[in-house]
């Protein structure tokens, strides 16, 4: 049937064509959807599309003009050097020295710029390792405060001169009065040639002497090996082949003389697997905690003056002797692990090693006799490579002082040394100095003795400058320039081979000095130094037969041992410790600043302190116990009064310092220092007591006041235990070498569970595929001793910025790599872990579904990485990342220069990377980020991109182990690891399986890449503490 | 219309339509008084310092805020939920309650929605200004560009919070301002000046009254109606997410969605009672925002103070339970970690305070009314903050627990936002009735006193009958 149809009108009815089109839509066209479809080339715009186009172009346009782009002008090269290609970098082998601290080194140099130092892995010495310091010490090469050309003490301090002036005036000097007396007063000179140079002047002058000093003194050992071994030298310790290590006070892995080669040592030793499940054991006795201390499996808090007490006791238990005659811990417990460090030293004999880090000649003869009794010379101590980077003596400055009252000093030259500031008499030698007739300091930066100094005759920085070192007798390592020298400064040699009429420049002397010395006998002796130039070390494999390039002016003659009685040493030590009552303080060596020559240094400024995580000061560590007893808080600054003069301090709680002791570190508060690092903490150094043989670093009756004012230290961390009253948090896994030999996974049973869940997904292949690169890394805590090189070296790497002291008080650190330190246990001595904590690169990351604009994303080769260009800063992702390790740029830190440099007009420290010069260091492979985006580890991946390109260019495969990301090639301890988790040859895959591998809050199925190894303890299970709780925070007013 | 008898009258003293019209149009023509003046001063002023540190933390950074590695976000988002809370009394009032046949709500429902865009408008700035490079701001819109083109990511909540927040606005302005049109008529033809005439002509949009125009009128409030329902649910339920979807321990929260929105409103009807109150007294309008009206609300704030009450029992219970010590420190933190002092001011503020509304005489009782108003207000800004605060500073890794203080500049911007808010509301209270007209009228013949109740005179024809 028909539909039934109404009408309107005729015309509807009659279908007149108007009206047909009227009864059509009358917005009817179709709209063009597939229009923002790239694959349609064929554009069919229509009105709408152009409003719409024209309306978006148009806003677009004035968005995009109201934004000025800052113009950069870059000046290409119009002739391009032969060795520089742009983009590609030259590394150069060189030797890192600095006031007793030694690492042979390759130096990465781009367009002709030093950025980045990394070990060299052929030295028998440091084997590849380096420190916080030698990573550091790029940038003091870019030292705003650095000397720019050669100054003369004018009426208000120095004025500008030039060498042509100051040469006529020292040499002129020196022709007018060959016979002055000259005194050089240096750190240890290590250098062959130097002492050469050394030498060559005084034979021009015959009254001239070194006096060689170490700010921090090894004076006492050297006497003590004098005395019982004939040799004013420092052995070579191998810790790698003790099974048994008891320190008395020898920080080894911090400060003690060599850290970096005694942790590959000692870490060699604690390399535990399930084939080989031993481990050294060590036994610590200190009264500060150390970082030594902290990596102890028994650590016993004795007081200073009870260091001496424990070598009597040792050598007493170990020969059966009673040079003790009855002294004792106070403690029985503590008594009774010194005992046991005997008995297992007694089991160990020639496997074991006794070190103290104690400047006194008494303790270091018990410790010489304790190594004897044993039958360690000659196994674990030898004298073959004698260490050579501490030959200070003590009585050096004194004698110097007296001297220069007395009016016998004509002139008076100062080398890489700042008595002035680091020795306890250094306001009477800068009244001294200015009895001499002219003094004249080598200083690079202005420091206090230069001061006071007549000429300034500033020398190159290391990096710019030549040289040779012997760091063990025998093996040889050399310097060479990675830069011209960036301003008007002339190496020290340079200078005395030109005052005492040596046409040569030190270069060629020292070149001269190698051919005509350590290389004579070869064919092509040119041809071998270059090689050893090109490798930066010469350690002939029978080095120890070689003669010294010369013999040092300052050096020991070898004498026959004049005793072998330790029976005056005991009465010493005994008279000592009975003198002793109240409070005791010790001074000690920070891991950062040392002696205070790095305190010019941000980056290590900045560096937390590996034990307390303070930065940007110094402090007085006192214990819990005390604290609470004296009503003392975190921060309060109290007036100390050591040996009649006093200083005032901010105090730390430090658990694990011996109660009744406290502790300060040397080398902060220096005052002419580069900008932004003045003033940072209290120089403590005019309280040590120099009246004795040796600097005593070690006081008693210390009175301690408090002053009511309050401080904020500038901490990292303010949390300290695992557990958070609910339980431990399995953060951190641990066990004891007894259970491990058990069970291999012991510690770590519960990650079977983990594991269970691991590989469930909702996206089909997630985990599947395994084709290309999917990057991993693995950390050993049981290597990892925490000494913070890799921080620093992810600094230097990845341009982190430094935010200064208010900044971290704010706690907005930007490092991307941090070490976290938890204790558990007693407060009293409580067990310390490491654990680097750096961007885990979840494989099902928190971080990145939150962030509304997709900056943060995920690699196809397993990165979680940042498009910085794309951040706006909302934060979230930082919110949500459960390991905390994104970090934000809240103020204009790295001089990105987003509106020129606006910060809080309040910040000063923070300037480091925002001059020019200090930016000659930025890593031009990073991108520097601005202000109001979010950074974080990256996995090195310009490192990688680079690896990858280069084994494109050679058309093969990338091999493991080709390139080493910075935190990884820093490590002295070799604790970290990293590779293609797709390539089951890789060492990362093989960590990966291991029984001690697990993920940090694995639980959670955020699927870490990064994975770690429980730490195992060579200690008895019932003094293993891991699970207690240590309750503290009631004095840390982080409230 | 039937009306029980047990129901109040709503607008008292036996009102006629002129003397609506005259009552509720009397501020708008008056001249502006001083008590005004020196109020819209006194906020302008604070407005203008809040914008001041604002401009401080776009020219040197968000570092001039108090926040850290560990906490990202403190007041700025703590204000952010804050306001978007409040902003949603003004559509539950329009949309929801009218499809609950509530009349009272024509007391309030002009100015709840003005302060839900006012509200709103304040809780927008902060996600825009806590942004660390704010001039790249539209990056967070989805739009066609030449980088790839480069999407936004779909998958994070403040994506949706930004739809959620952008919809809601749109849809409560449009909706506020269609009800405003016949009262802006209503002032134009009443005015005399020629200028007035001519601007509130512009403003409403040419209304004449015409029954096409009440046609169109009624028919698209319907829709906004419609439209408003779902918004009063979502918004809340989106910024909730923002933390539900993350895996802090107190922000992994399945419990959040519904937790929010009773909240939202929570606090939203306090704020609505806090302005109301005032404006009540200051405008002379006690007949027609009446005891009755502010009753309903606190009974509303009974409900949803004790939703808000057990969402955060069964937050601590589910901590419990779930046997995960990282949830449960998270809630042991709250009650008695450093920030103690603002869960239990929270928990007093939210939870103890409301539960005195059970007693009628308190519920009654205009200062009562007023000083539980800011104390609701001030617990739900605690609220936020330890839900923002404390599950952040203390999370998972130990080690980088750390305080969050706030600095001068964060809190000179959160007092801006209300002094930009009372600044907005107080020029809206001068230029267009606080009260819909229109819709008061439209109870009048069943909720006036002289119709119904004690004082009625006139009585409906079947109440006549019996």
């Amino acid at each position: 049937m028909a539909e039934k149809k109404y009408w309107k009108g005729l015309e509807e009815l009659n279908q007149a064509p108007e009206s047909a089109q009227l009864t059509q839509p009358e917005f009817g066209e179709e709209i063009p959807v597939e229009f923002f479809d790239s694959n349609n080339d064929g554009l069919q715009s229509n009105r709408r599309d152009f409003l719409k186009m024209m309306g978006f172009s148009l806003t677009a346009a004035t968005v995009a003009a109201g934004c000025e782009i800052p113009v950069k002008k870059v000046a290409p090269y119009i002739f391009k050097p032969e060795d520089v290609i742009p983009g590609i970098a030259t590394w150069y082998a060189s030797t890192f020295y600095n006031g007793g601290d030694y690492c042979s080194i390759i130096v990465k140099t781009r367009e002709g710029r030093p950025i980045k130092i990394e070990g060299n892995r052929d030295s028998k010495v440091t084997k590849g390792g380096t420190s916080a310091r030698v990573q550091a010490s790029v940038l003091s090469l870019y030292d705003t405060a650095r000397l720019r050309n050669p100054m003369v003490k004018g009426k208000r301090g120095h004025d500008n001169a030039s060498w042509a002036d100051i040469d006529k005036a020292i040499a002129g000097k020196l022709a007018a009065n060959p016979n002055a007396n000259i005194r050089i007063v240096s750190s240890t000179v290590i250098s062959p040639s130097t002492k050469k140079v050394f030498a060559a002047f005084a034979e021009k002058y015959p009254n001239t002497k070194v006096y060689t000093y170490d700010a921090l003194s090894y004076s006492g050992m050297l006497m003590a090996n004098m005395a019982s071994k004939g040799k004013s030298e420092i052995p070579d310790y191998h810790f790698e082949k003790a099974k048994v290590i008891v320190s008395i006070d020898a920080d080894f892995l911090g400060t003690w003389i060599s850290p970096i080669e005694f942790t590959k040592g000692y870490v060699a030793t604690r390399k535990v697997t399930k084939e080989k499940p031993e481990m050294s054991r060590h036994y610590h006795f200190e009264s500060r905690m150390s970082l030594t201390g902290s990596n102890a499996d028994y650590r016993v808090a004795v007081a200073p003056s009870e260091l001496g007490v424990v070598a009597l006791n040792l050598l007493d238990a170990i020969t059966g002797s009673s040079t003790a005659g009855g002294a004792k811990l106070k403690d029985e417990a503590k008594q009774a692990r010194l005992k046991e460090a005997a008995e297992w030293l007694k089991k160990h004999r020639g496997e074991s090693l006794v070190v103290s880090g104690c400047n006194d000649e008494n303790v270091q003869l018990v410790v010489n006799a304790i190594n004897d009794a044993l039958n360690n010379y000659g196994n674990t101590i030898t004298w073959d490579c004698a260490n050579m980077l501490r030959q200070g003596s003590d009585a050096s400055i004194k004698t110097l002082i007296g001297e220069l009252k007395g009016g016998q000093v004509n002139i008076l030259m100062v080398n890489d040394c700042n008595p002035v500031f680091d020795h306890p008499m250094g306001d009477q030698l800068a009244e001294a100095m200015a009895k001499a007739e002219m003094s004249v300091s080598f200083a690079g930066s202005m420091n206090e003795t230069a001061a006071n100094c007549t000429y300034i005759c500033p020398d190159h920085h290391f990096l710019e400058a030549w040289n040779d070192a012997e760091p063990k007798r025998g093996l040889y390592s050399l310097s060479q320039p990675t830069i011209k020298n960036l301003f008007d400064t002339r190496q020290m040699q340079d200078s005395l081979l030109t005052w005492s009429g040596n046409a040569m420049t030190y270069h060629d002397f020292m070149v001269q000095n190698w051919v005509t010395g350590p290389l004579a006998g070869k064919a092509d002796a040119m041809g071998a130094f270059n090689n050893a130039l090109q490798i930066g070390l010469y350690q002939p494999e029978n080095g120890n037969v070689i003669e010294a390039v010369v013999a040092t002016l300052t050096a020991a003659t070898e004498m026959a041992p004049a005793t072998t009685d330790v029976s005056s040493a005991a009465a010493n030590i005994l008279g000592m410790a009975k003198k002793a009552s109240g409070v005791e303080i010790q001074f000690y060596e920070s891991i950062a600043i040392g002696d205070g020559r790095y305190a010019d240094n941000p980056w290590l400024h900045e560096l937390p302190d590996p034990v307390s995580k303070i930065t940007w000061d110094n402090y007085l560590n006192v214990s819990p116990a005390y604290a609470r007893e004296n009503k003392i808080e975190h921060g309060d600054v109290v007036t100390v009064s050591v040996n009649g003069k006093e200083v005032k301090l901010p105090v730390a709680i430090q658990p694990g310092q011996a109660n009744n002791t406290v502790s300060v570190a040397v080398g902060y508060g220096r005052t002419m220092v580069g900008r932004g690092v003045v003033g940072v903490g209290v120089n403590v150094y005019h309280l040590l007591d120099a009246s004795g043989a040796c600097v005593n670093y070690m006081a008693a009756n210390v009175s301690i006041t408090n002053t009511g004012e309050n401080v904020k230290l500038a901490q990292t961390q303010t949390h300290f235990s695992l557990n958070d009253g609910l339980g431990q948090r399995r953060i951190v896994k641990e066990t004891t070498l007894a259970e491990y030999k058990k069970s291999p996974n012991a510690g770590n049973e519960d990650r079977a569970e983990a594991l269970a869940w691991k590989d469930i997904t909702f996206y089909p292949d997630y985990f599947g595929k395994k084709n290309g690169f999917n990057w991993s890394m693995a950390i050993d805590l049981n290597s990892c001793v925490g000494c913070g090189a890799c921080v620093i070296s992810c600094n230097a790497e990845n341009n982190i910025p430094i935010v200064g002291k208010n900044e971290v008080i704010r706690s907005r650190e930007m490092h991307w790599m941090r070490i976290d330190r938890y204790y558990a246990g007693t407060e009293e001595n409580p067990e310390v872990v490491y654990q680097p904590m750096l961007c885990q690169h979840c494989e099902n990351a928190p971080c990145e579904n939150v962030c509304p604009v997709g900056a943060t994303n995920h690699s196809s080769e397993g990165f979680n990485q940042m498009a910085y260009n794309r951040c706006i800063g909302t934060r979230y992702c930082a919110n949500n990342c459960p390991y905390k390790v994104r970090r934000f740029n809240w103020f204009d830190y790295g001089g990105a220069d987003t509106f020129g440099t606006m910060n809080d007009a309040k910040e000063t420290e923070n300037r480091g990377l925002l001059e020019d010069l200090t930016r000659m260091v930025l890593n031009p492979d990073v991108t520097v980020r601005s202000r109001g985006v979010i950074e974080k580890c990256s996995f090195c991946v310009q490192r990688i991109q680079e690896a990858k390109l280069s084994a494109k260019k050679d058309n093969r495969e990338l091999k493991d182990g080709e390139f080493r990301v910075a935190c990884q090639s820093a490590c002295p301890a070799d604790a970290i690891t990293f590779g293609n988790s797709y390539d089951d040859t890789s060492a990362v895959v093989s960590e990966a399986k291991d029984e001690r591998t697990f993920g940090i809050l694995e639980e959670f199925h955020w699927v870490p890449s990064i994975f770690y190894k429980t730490k195992v303890r060579n200690k008895d299970k019932a003094d293993h503490k891991n699970e207690e709780a240590l309750d503290i925070m009631d004095l840390y007013n982080y409230k | 219309m039937f009306v029980s008898p047990l129901r109040e009258p709503l607008i008292q003293g036996h009102k006629t339509y002129k003397q609506i019209s005259d009552d509720i149009c009397a501020p708008v023509e008056a001249a502006p008084s001083k008590a005004w003046m020196i109020a819209v001063t006194l906020s302008g002023l604070l407005a203008l310092t809040g914008f001041t540190m604002i401009g401080i933390t776009i020219t040197y950074g968000i570092g001039m805020w108090g926040l850290n590695k560990t906490v990202g976000w403190a007041w700025d988002i703590t204000n952010f939920v804050w306001w978007i809370g409040i902003g949603h009394a003004g559509t539950l009032i329009s949309a929801i309650l009218l499809l609950f046949r509530q009349k009272w709500r024509t007391g309030v429902n002009r100015s709840a929605e003005a302060m839900t865009i006012f509200a709103v408008i304040c809780a927008g700035l902060f996600p825009i200004i806590h942004m660390g490079r704010v001039w790249l701001a539209f990056f967070i819109f989805p739009y066609p560009n030449t980088r790839g083109p480069v999407w936004v990511n779909f998958n994070s909540p403040l994506l949706w919070d930004v739809f959620a927040i952008s919809t809601y606005f749109t849809v409560s302005l449009v909706f506020w301002y269609t009800g405003l049109i016949p009262d802006l008529a209503l002032v134009r033809d009443r005015t005399t000046s020629a200028f007035k005439k001519r601007m509130y002509n512009i403003f409403s949009f040419g209304w004449k009254g015409t029954a096409k125009n009440w046609q169109r009128f009624e028919s698209i409030s319907l829709v906004l109606a419609g439209l408003s329902t779902p918004l009063v649910l979502s918004v809340h339920t989106i910024v909730s997410f923002d933390f539900a979807t993350s895996v802090i321990p107190g922000w992994h929260t399945t419990i959040f969605p519904p937790y929010f929105v009773a909240g939202a409103i929570f606090s939203g009807f306090a704020m609505v009672l806090t302005l109301m109150l005032v404006v009540r007294r200051v405008f002379n309008l006690q007949e027609y925002i009446t005891l009755a009206h502010i009753e309903s609300m606190n009974k509303v704030i009974i409900l949803t103070g004790s939703i808000v009450g057990v969402a955060y029992i069964t937050e601590l219970f589910t901590a419990w339970y779930s046997g995960n010590q990282y949830e449960q420190y998270a809630f042991l933190n709250r009650s008695t970690g450093p920030y103690w002092w603002s869960y239990w001011g929270m928990m007093t503020c939210n939870v103890v305070s409301p539960q005195l509304f059970w007693i009628k005489k308190l519920r009654r009782n205009i200062v009562f009314t007023f000083f539980m108003s800011i104390f609701i207000n001030v617990g739900m800004w605690f609220e936020r903050f330890v839900i923002i605060v404390t599950s952040t500073h203390r999370d998972f890794i130990p080690s980088s627990w750390t305080m969050y203080y706030p600095t001068i500049v964060e809190i000179f911007i959160y007092l801006g936002t209300i002094g930009f808010f009372m600044t907005l509301f107080l020029i809206f209270a001068k230029v267009a009735p606080v009260i819909a007209v229109a819709e008061v009228k439209s109870i009048l013949k069943t909720s006036g006193d002289q119709y119904t109740g004690p004082d009625a005179i006139h009585h409906n024809d079947d109440h006549h009958k019996h």
